[in-house]
């Protein structure tokens, strides 16, 4: 749909609702054209996809109705704007959301190389060629290279008066190596994911030097041994310390499971709860992470949020939802998976932020513990503040130095006494690109990261 | 009708550039969801797709998706298709043809006809169980999808079924004296009957045994895991391997006629099983859903196959082409999905004993209820994941809640360390697999980790 007819219908369904007298609605159109190219030994990918669509709501009070509109006319989006607009006040002005004054945005990053300045034959090769640098050894028995490029078009308008659009590029690739003797099989990856960037973030890839790293990852992962089982000091690089500040703490910080009254952090905004060395942010316009937008779901422009500050609780994520329930400015965190999902409070690229220690510093000291290596994946406890979060590979830790590879990690514990326990933090800095879930589905682009960290003693095991 | 006229032009348009070998997967579903805040409504919303994905053989393979349907878009979409397919490597495939299918039982016609109406009395059926329980209900949502879907190919396939699903994701919680405690449920299912109020009721009692919950200690342990766990442990691990993709690709570990696990399991890969999650008479590339022994008193016996690997590998098709993901769970989207290589309704054969006579033979032990998160490391087999909701087992009786600590292992492992399964299997859907039908399975020497 051109932008001139996506404005005009969308200013009709915001005149519909407020000739129905809504006393807040808002439409969003979202537009995606992707392209994918994927190579492993046995099968070589390459697809296009293009989506539209409408989400449409209306507020009463404190209940909301709304409709996700994909493959559908014009005569239907006026049409699901009718139909949400009978669910009005019985009286007018009676609403639990607080007013945003309107603004308005038009916005498209500028990028040094669009993706369509290049051709889809030297894509192809390029993923061609990563599967072939993957495969370096006889013992690697398969690899995988995937590259994904697209862009985004968002326009959202509400009943206040806000006119915003955004259209955006995204890149994520993956690179993937196998490793197999007998019947032993194990993996190694690389990933990386860009937002409001061109081409040229490929071109700045050193996919030479991580197609090594990744395949030699894998084949000495054949030899790696087994995680020793208990309560150990535990060093996070960057990827794991990430996984920590998001799905361990930063989804206790969504402030809809404070209305929920299902956060382990509801009563202790303005507490104490790390170590003095810990700061964590949520920063929506950080320049070009994977997790970076203009503006929410909700038509609140994306900015920098301060979680926790030398260990005092500082914020929560909000959407305007919990925003105006709880009676503080929203944050810019109302996200949902695409136009058929519901809007929750969700995060953007949460991290740590650095602090002074080389990794050496942080390694000295410790007779025996574990050193956790590329996060690999996690899960929320927002109720009981536990921890859930994996890492592809580990190192044990003997006498101040890094030894035994380590096969999968696992980690677990209170998030609170973990964050407590942080005794160093390291000068070192990294975001690791991917996606996130709503519990197991709303999934949504994210970052997490941050420098290495070092906590006294965690429950560690295989993973 | 809508999809009927977007399917004949397509059609035309694919012939109308001399496109002469295509496939086309349609979806046109409907999604009504209904979203409870402590108890209350907090959303409705209804969804309206429809989508189609388009593959093309042309030297390569070309794939597009989309739910965009003007012709203009329509005609970018195939000029796409055929130029991705042009460039793409040369294949060896044809798409399937038109055979006979079986029936199965796939549509629940509430959901069909009233979907509004489900999710409200199912939402409204959690809302007295938590209140009869007193416990509370942070949140819970529920989903209801119809789903008609239509495949046509250029060798004369022509199919058409109609599925509906359902989806709850519930937290019942109770609070004394500061502690919390929760049970976070998620399940997938074709009919609201197949999550019973039983079920609901036990998710609500959990979420109060757990109060007093301690963490384990670190130690080996017999340990006995749900079929919803069962689900995540063995489908993306063993499904997996067992696959004409892992075989091809050099990744599985299992060879035909060799002992991989106790004599007790034997699974079949079940396309067919009544009303299961990923039951169909046709998987989604058209060809026939079957049923296929894998592992027989522990050996392995068959691989499963779709129409590209069938013909790698030079096998017919199993019918195990499915547009799905782990982890990311596609239901009204699967036009946005290529057919994968993957298990249907992986079934665990139920043993004798029932979970009571289970539990009776552990000496010491843990009945898991519910973990954080168990996403094993499809290749490896490799797995550690947070205990959320269990009791430990002492001297053949249920004990003490616990909650914390990991349990870890290695699936490849386990799987050789089966001490009983139960005599009652269910469908079960998991958090990293899809759906599987299992009996709860209990396994000795598991790493549990803790205090």
């Amino acid at each position: 749909m051109f932008e001139t007819e996506v404005r005009d219908l969308l200013d009709k369904v915001i005149a519909i609702f407020n000739e129905a007298g809504v006393v807040y609605g808002d439409v969003r159109f979202e537009s995606s054209q992707t392209t994918s190219i994927s190579k492993d030994k046995a099968e070589e990918n390459v697809s296009y996809g293009s989506s539209e669509g409408f989400h449409l709501r209306v507020l009463r009070d404190s209940e909301w109705r709304s409709v996700g509109l994909g493959g559908v006319g014009k005569q239907e989006v006026i049409a699901g704007a009718r139909d949400v607009s009978e669910f009005v006040p019985a009286s007018r002005g009676k609403s639990s959301y607080t007013p945003l004054k309107p603004w308005v945005l038009k916005e498209e990053p500028r990028v040094k190389k669009r993706f369509g300045d290049v051709g889809l034959e030297e894509k192809i090769e390029l993923v061609r060629d990563l599967f072939e640098r993957l495969m370096i050894d006889e013992k690697i028995v398969n690899a995988a290279a995937r590259y994904a490029e697209g862009v985004s078009q968002k326009a959202f308008m509400n009943t206040e008066g806000s006119r915003l659009s955004v259209k955006a590029p995204t890149v994520r690739s993956v690179l993937v190596a196998y490793a197999k003797a007998g019947k032993n099989v194990q993996v190694d990856y690389h990933t990386y994911g860009g937002y409001g960037v061109g081409y040229e973030f490929v071109e700045g890839i050193d996919f030479d030097e991580d197609c090594k790293k990744t395949a030699k990852g894998a084949i000495a992962s054949l030899d790696a041994d087994k995680v020793p089982s208990g309560k150990l000091p535990v060093v996070l690089d960057p990827e794991m310390a990430g996984l920590i500040a998001h799905e361990s703490f930063g989804h206790g910080l969504e402030a809809d499971q404070v209305l929920r009254n299902r956060s382990f952090l509801s009563d202790k905004l303005n507490e104490k709860v790390a170590s003095d060395m810990v700061t964590i942010v949520d920063d929506a316009a950080y320049a070009n992470a994977y997790g970076t937008y203009a503006f929410d779901d909700e038509g609140v422009k994306s900015k920098r949020n301060a979680l926790v500050e030398n260990g005092i609780l500082t914020g929560f994520l909000h959407s305007r939802e919990t925003a105006s329930a709880l009676e503080v400015s929203p944050t810019g965190n109302g996200r949902a998976q695409d136009f058929s999902r519901k809007i929750y409070v969700r995060m953007s690229n949460t991290f740590f932020e650095k602090g002074d220690w080389t990794l050496e510093e942080m390694l000295e000291g410790i007779k025996y513990g574990v050193y956790l290596e590329k996060g690999s994946h996690g899960m929320e406890d927002p109720l009981g503040g536990g921890i859930q979060v994996s890492s592809a590979k580990g190192h044990l830790i003997e006498h101040g130095r890094l030894t035994k590879l380590l096969l999968p990690v696992s980690l677990s514990g209170k998030v609170l006494e973990l964050l407590r326990n942080v005794d160093a933090v390291g000068k070192n800095f990294k975001l690791d690109s991917g996606t996130c879930g709503k519990g197991p589905e709303d999934w949504i682009r994210v970052s997490s990261g941050g420098p290495s960290v070092r906590v006294k003693e965690a429950i560690v095991s295989g993973g | 009708m809508v999809a009927e006229t977007l399917l004949s032009t397509i059609e035309a348009n694919l012939k109308g550039v001399g496109v002469k070998d295509y496939e086309i997967y349609m979806q046109v579903p409907t999604v009504t969801q209904l979203y409870l805040r402590r108890g209350k409504t907090e959303l409705l919303n209804k969804v309206k797709h429809l989508g189609y994905g388009i593959r093309i053989l042309d030297k390569g393979l070309g794939k597009v998706s989309s739910n965009q349907t003007e012709n203009p878009q329509i005609e970018t979409c195939i000029r796409n298709a055929v130029l991705m397919a042009r460039q793409s490597k040369p294949e060896k495939f044809t798409f399937p043809s038109q055979t006979k299918v079986a029936d199965v039982e796939i549509v629940d016609k509430r959901i069909k006809e009233s979907p509004e109406e489900v999710v409200k009395d199912f939402a409204e059926q959690v809302v007295e169980i938590a209140e009869a329980a007193k416990v509370e209900l942070p949140f819970a949502k529920v989903k209801a999808y119809h789903m008609p879907t239509s495949i046509v190919n250029s060798e004369g396939l022509d199919r058409e079924k109609e599925e509906t699903m359902l989806f709850t994701e519930i937290s019942f919680k109770t609070s004394r004296s500061g502690q919390l405690s929760e049970y976070w449920a998620t399940r997938y299912a074709r009919r609201p009957d197949d999550i019973p109020k039983d079920s609901l009721q036990r998710w609500a009692q959990l979420a109060k045994e757990n109060l007093k919950a301690k963490t384990p200690k670190t130690e080996k342990l017999e340990v006995i895991f749900p079929p919803h766990v069962i689900c995540d442990l063995l489908v993306p691990v063993v499904g997996t391997h067992s696959t004409g993709r892992a075989l091809k690709t050099g990744i599985s570990k299992f060879e035909d006629g060799e002992a991989i696990a106790d004599k007790s399991l034997t699974i079949t890969d079940d396309g067919l099983y009544p009303y299961g999650i990923q039951s169909s008479p046709f998987d989604d590339e058209g060809n026939p859903q079957s049923r296929v022994s894998v592992v027989e008193n522990g050996v392995f016996k068959n691989r499963l196959y779709d129409q590209y690997y069938g013909i790698q590998c030079g096998e017919d098709s199993t019918g195990n082409g499915i547009r799905q993901a782990t982890v990311f769970f596609y239901i009204d989207e699967k036009f946005k999905l290529l057919p994968y290589n993957q298990t249907s309704n992986f079934r665990v054969k139920a043993g004798k004993k029932t979970l009571e006579e289970l539990i009776s033979e552990v000496s010491k032990g843990l009945l898991i209820h519910k973990l954080s998160w168990l996403n094993p490391q499809a290749a490896s087999g490799l797995f550690g994941s947070e205990i959320r909701n269990a009791v430990s087992i002492e001297n053949g009786e249920i004990s003490a809640p616990v909650k914390g600590g990991l349990v870890s292992g290695n699936v490849f492992t386990l799987i050789k360390d089966i001490t009983g399964i139960s005599n009652k299997e269910e469908i079960a859907s998991g958090e990293t697999a899809f759906c599987c039908v299992s009996p709860y399975v209990r396994f000795k020497d598991v790493q549990v980790a803790g205090d």
